[in-house]
C-alpha cells in the first residue's frame, strides 16, 4: 500500500504548472526520434513535464547531495569550467549544475537528440537569465563534441538503453570529454529492488496513482485538465521501459573498456517514484591520455 | 586554500549548529575539512592518540576469518587505518566486497583511493549516512543475504551521542551481522596537559576551525583552546569569537563576540561504562580486550539472528 503521504518536494513547480499543457502540443509537433524502443519520443515529451509537476517520476533532485559533492569536487579550484547535460529531458540538471556552482564561470551545453527537450531548457534558461547552448544531437553522433567537456553530467540515463548498446553510449559520452574529464550520473541499481506492491501494478496500467491525483486537485486542475493528463501518462506508463545494468561488475566492465575508470560508487535508496528505490551514484573519470 | 562545502545542506545546517554554540565534528572531515583532516591524520601527534593496530587486527582473525564476507565500515576516515587492517589480518584475502559509510563524501573519496591503491581488485561501495542522527534505511535489505562483518575504530568517541549513534549502527546492520567496536579507554593521566599536549599544534588547529572558516569567519576572528572535561571524560575543543560576525544564507545567524563554540569531542570511556552503552543498544556483547597498557578498549558485538 502507499505508505507516504502526499509529497510536497516537488521543484520547478511554476515552470512545470505554466508548460504542462504545452508541452503536450509542442510534444505532438515536433518530436521526431526513436526512443525507449519506440519510434516517436512525444509520449516521453508530452508526458514529462505533467508527471514531473505531479513528482512522479525520477527526479535528479533525489541526488541533489550528490550532484552537488561531485559538480564541486570535478570543478575543483577551476574558475571555468564547460559544463554539458546529455540526455537531458528537461531542464532540471542545468538547473542543479547552475545552483551548485554559481560562484564560478560555467559553459552550459545542453545535448539531447530532441527538440522538445531542448524547448524546455531554453524555457528554463530565459527565464532566469542563464546562457546555454542548446545542441540537438544523438548521443550516437556527438562525434563533434570530441574533448569538449570537463564534465557530463546525466541522470538516471543509462538505463534508457538496452545492454547491447551501454558500452556504445558510455564510448561516445567519454569522447566529448577533455583528458581527466568526468561523467557524473545515476543508475537504478535493480541488483536488490525491494518488493513492489500491487498498487504500482495498477500505476503502470491507470497510469496515475492517488498521490498524483490528490496532486492535481491541490493545483486546482479543471476536469478537461485531469482527462488530458490521465490521457498522456497511460501513454507514457504504457510504453516507458528501462534496461538496467545486470550488476555492478557490468558497470566497471564497461567503463574500463572506454577508457574510463569508476572514481567514485555510491549505494542509495531513494524515496523512489512510488516505491523505495535503490540507485548507484557514480563519477567515472576519463583516463587522461 | 579553496574553503567549500560539499553540499548546500551541509553549509545551512552547520550554520544553524554554530549559531547554538556547537559545530559536530563531523564537519571536520567534509568539504574542505577533508584536506585539513587528511593532513592531521598523517601527523605524528595524531598516530600517537590512536589506534590499537595490533589487538584490533587479532579480533579479526579470530572472529572474521571466514570467506566470501562482506566487510562494512562506519566512519573509516581516510582509509590508512582500513589498509593497515587489511594488510594484517586474514581478511585481504576473505571479503567479497568492502563498503564505507561516512558522512563525509568528500573524505571517502580519499579513502577509497587509498584502498584501491593498495588493493586494486577490491570491490569498494559507499553509503553516505550520518549514523549520528537516524539508521541507514534499506541497508540491512541490500545486505541480508550476506555475511557481514562491521567495523567502528575511533569514531564513537567523536559523535555528539555516543549512545545514539550505536544504536543507529544497531538499527542499520542485518541480523547475524557480527562487529569489532574500538573506543579510547580512559586512564587518569595525571596532569590536564598530558590530555591535551597532542592537540596543542597548528595542524590540529586548522583541521577543528577549518568548518568554521568555511562558514566565513577567519582565523583572526576567533581563539582556539583545548580543554580536559573531567566530568565527561573528554578532550574538548573551543572556537571564541573575538567580535560580532554573521554567518549563515544571508547573515541570518549571528555569532556574538565572546561566544564559545565547541569545534571538538574525543571521549574517553571506562570499560565497564562502554560495556554498558554496547548493551544498551541492542548488540549482544562478545568480548573484549582492554590491556593496562593499552589506550583503547575494542570489543566484539553481535546482532542476534532473530
Amino acid at each position: 500500500m502507499w505508505s507516504r503521504k502526499m509529497r510536497n518536494d516537488a521543484h520547478h513547480v511554476a515552470i512545470y504548472t505554466d508548460i504542462w499543457k504545452q508541452a503536450v502540443e509542442f510534444a505532438n509537433m515536433n518530436c521526431a526520434t526513436t526512443f525507449n524502443g519506440t519510434d516517436n519520443c512525444n509520449w516521453y515529451h508530452a508526458a514529462w513535464p505533467l508527471l514531473r509537476l505531479l513528482n512522479v517520476v525520477s527526479t535528479p533532485y533525489w541526488h541533489y547531495d550528490f550532484y552537488q559533492f561531485a559538480l564541486r569536487n570535478a570543478v575543483g579550484p577551476k574558475q571555468s569550467v564547460d559544463i554539458a547535460v546529455i540526455g537531458a529531458a528537461d531542464f532540471a540538471m542545468a538547473s542543479i549544475a547552475s545552483e551548485t556552482l554559481k560562484n564560478i564561470n560555467i559553459n552550459i551545453s545542453v545535448i539531447d537528440q530532441c527538440k522538445t527537450a531542448l524547448h524546455f531548457n531554453n524555457i528554463w534558461a530565459n527565464r532566469n537569465n542563464i546562457k546555454i547552448t542548446p545542441l540537438q544531437l544523438s548521443v550516437f553522433n556527438v562525434e563533434e563534441l570530441e574533448a569538449s567537456y570537463d564534465i557530463v553530467i546525466s541522470d538516471a540515463f543509462l538505463t534508457r538503453f538496452p545492454a547491447s548498446s551501454k558500452s556504445d553510449v558510455i564510448f561516445r559520452i567519454a569522447s566529448t570529454l577533455k583528458p581527466g574529464g568526468k561523467f557524473i550520473t545515476t543508475v537504478r541499481d535493480y541488483s536488490w529492488e525491494t518488493h513492489r506492491s500491487e498498487n504500482i501494478a495498477s500505476l503502470t496500467r491507470n497510469g496515475l496513482n492517488e498521490l498524483a491525483l490528490n496532486q492535481m486537485f491541490s493545483l486546482s486542475f479543471s476536469n478537461d485538465d485531469i482527462s488530458l493528463a490521465l490521457s498522456i501518462a497511460k501513454q507514457y506508463a504504457k510504453n516507458i521501459n528501462s534496461f538496467p545494468f545486470s550488476d555492478n561488475d557490468q558497470i566497471e566492465k564497461c567503463c574500463r573498456a572506454n577508457k574510463m575508470t569508476v572514481e567514485y560508487k555510491e549505494s542509495a535508496l531513494t524515496s523512489g517514484e512510488f516505491d523505495a528505490t535503490p540507485y548507484c551514484r557514480l563519477i567515472l573519470k576519463k583516463q587522461p591520455y | 586554500m579553496r574553503h567549500y562545502f560539499e553540499c548546500d545542506k551541509h553549509f545551512n545546517e552547520l550554520a544553524r549548529l554554530v549559531a547554538t554554540g556547537v559545530a559536530p565534528l563531523k564537519y571536520a572531515y567534509a568539504g574542505s575539512s577533508s584536506a585539513t583532516h587528511t593532513t592531521l591524520a598523517n601527523s605524528y601527534d595524531y598516530r600517537s592518540v590512536n589506534w590499537d593496530l595490533h589487538s584490533q587486527s587479532n579480533f579479526i582473525n579470530k572472529y572474521f576469518s571466514f570467506n566470501n564476507i562482506d566487510l562494512v565500515e562506519f566512519g573509516p576516515g581516510t582509509g590508512q587505518h582500513t589498509v593497515n587492517i587489511l594488510k594484517n589480518t586474514s581478511l585481504k584475502h576473505n571479503i567479497r566486497q568492502y563498503t564505507g559509510i561516512d558522512f563525509s563524501r568528500e573524505l571517502f573519496l580519499i579513502a577509497r583511493n587509498n584502498i584501491k591503491h593498495e588493493f586494486p581488485d577490491m570491490n569498494v561501495d559507499f553509503w553516505n549516512a550520518d549514523v549520528e542522527n537516524s539508521f541507514i534505511n534499506g541497508f540491512a535489505d541490500k545486505y541480508k543475504s550476506c555475511q557481514v562483518f562491521f567495523l567502528c575504530l575511533g569514531v564513537l568517541g567523536n559523535v555528539e551521542d555516543t549512545r545514539l549513534a550505536l544504536k543507529n549502527i544497531y538499527k542499520t546492520v542485518p541480523k547475524g551481522s557480527t562487529g569489532l567496536l574500538s573506543v579510547a579507554k580512559y586512564s587518569d593521566n595525571g596532569a590536564v596537559s598530558n590530555y591535551t599536549t597532542p592537540y596543542d599544534n597548528d595542524i590540529f588547529r586548522a583541521a577543528a576551525l577549518e568548518p568554521i572558516k568555511s562558514l566565513g569567519v577567519s582565523l583572526s576572528a576567533c581563539n582556539m583552546t583545548v580543554e580536559w572535561n573531567q566530568e565527561e571524560q573528554s578532550i574538548e575543543g573551543y572556537a571564541t569569537i573575538k567580535e560580532d560576525i554573521h554567518i549563515g544564507l544571508t547573515g541570518k545567524h549571528k555569532l556574538e563576540k565572546d561566544k564559545k563554540i565547541r569545534c571538538f569531542v574525543s571521549r574517553r570511556f571506562g570499560f565497564h561504562e562502554f560495556q554498558s552503552i554496547v548493551t544498551e543498544s541492542g548488540f549482544f556483547y562478545v568480548d573484549s580486550d582492554c590491556a593496562c597498557n593499552a589506550g583503547t578498549i575494542n570489543c566484539v558485538v553481535k546482532k542476534n539472528e532473530k
